[in-house]
């Protein structure tokens, strides 16, 4: 059984992937799915408090406390986002 | 202050409540937080009926770490943002240090430390959107000055003060300050629980000799909170009459 992705999702991917870009200044072809908080370079402590944010506006939620510290890739950051409503 | 949110935790007596006053005075909507919902209800209702400004009430529990969670994702739900935390609640347990149980040193620094940081990092955190805001932590004379029988009452509050200059330079970048207040002598319940001797003593080291009035201490927090602050960050302003330790 293949699975069909929406609209409103193939959007929301791309606006996380926009969040994450901007706030770690990614390059615009950068591997996403590859990025790890601590590990890859630009994406430190602070620029996870910028990622934190752009999120949170992006998306129009608040995280709590354990989904800051949670959310240490971008597949991580979409199963953090499905349980505040966001399809994927 | 007609277009900010202001959160003003213990806010249904004291400095707390003098200090939703002025918000609402001063035309912002204010979250009364505070441990008893009726209370805050009530609060919020006097507060509202004097206006301009709105007052909602707020139920926060300052030791309790999900209670101060649900209480900001309600603000979050009602207002989408956050200007101004008064970080406020606080217990005040006494006793010499011989006959200091663990349980008043625990509940000092549960609510007096532990609560205010969470309430701290959860405002920053909504405030961060914005790129603004302005947190107020109340502290006391006695985080700098001793008196017999309030030992881990003015370590919790010290705590507390370590921790706003930190968090200060921590939130600079994201236009957001932190700063504290030191009451001294003021007319609230806390401070009635004083002995006697203990009044007779703070009021010889006070050179104003009298007791300072809540909406004293309310009107340096909304100095802080306002724009006429808005280059000082990291700061401990006294609020004592001078007081002399």
């Amino acid at each position: 059984m293949s699975s069909v992705t929406s609209p409103d999702q193939t959007d929301a991917i791309a606006r996380l992937r926009e969040a994450f870009t901007t706030a770690l200044e990614l390059a615009p072809d950068a591997d996403h799915e590859a990025l790890a908080y601590r590990e890859t370079p630009a994406w430190d402590s602070v620029a996870h408090m910028q990622l934190i944010v752009a999120i949170e506006g992006t998306f129009d939620v608040m995280l709590e406390t354990e989904e800051v510290l949670a959310l240490s890739s971008f597949p991580e950051a979409r199963n953090i986002l499905r349980k505040h409503g966001i399809a994927f | 202050m007609s277009d900010r949110v202001v959160c003003v935790t213990g806010a249904t007596r004291g400095i707390g409540a003098a200090s939703a006053e002025h918000f609402v005075r001063d035309g912002a909507t204010v979250f009364v937080a505070g441990r008893d919902a009726g209370a805050c209800e009530a609060t919020a209702s006097r507060l509202s009926a004097i206006g301009p400004g709105t007052a909602i009430a707020l139920t926060l529990d300052a030791a309790d770490s999900a209670s101060i969670a649900e209480a900001f994702r309600t603000i979050f739900a009602r207002t989408k943002r956050l200007d101004v935390l008064v970080n406020n609640a606080g217990v005040m347990p006494s006793g010499l240090l011989g006959a200091l149980d663990r349980a008043a040193i625990d509940s000092a620094f549960a609510v007096n430390t532990t609560g205010a940081i969470l309430c701290l990092q959860s405002a920053m955190r909504l405030m961060q959107r914005a790129r603004h805001g302005a947190i107020i932590n109340v502290s006391s004379v006695l985080a700098s000055h001793g008196v017999a029988g309030r030992t881990a009452y003015a370590a919790s509050k010290a705590a507390l003060e370590a921790a706003t200059r930190t968090a200060a330079a921590e939130c600079a970048p994201w236009g957001i300050r932190v700063n504290a207040v030191a009451p001294g002598w003021i007319d609230t319940d806390l401070v009635a629980a004083y002995t006697a001797e203990e009044q007779d003593a703070i009021r010889a080291r006070v050179p104003m000799a009298r007791v300072g009035r809540p909406e004293e201490v309310a009107r340096a927090i909304g100095f802080l909170a306002g724009d006429a602050a808005s280059y000082i960050t990291g700061v401990v302003l006294p609020v004592d009459g001078g007081y002399v330790p």
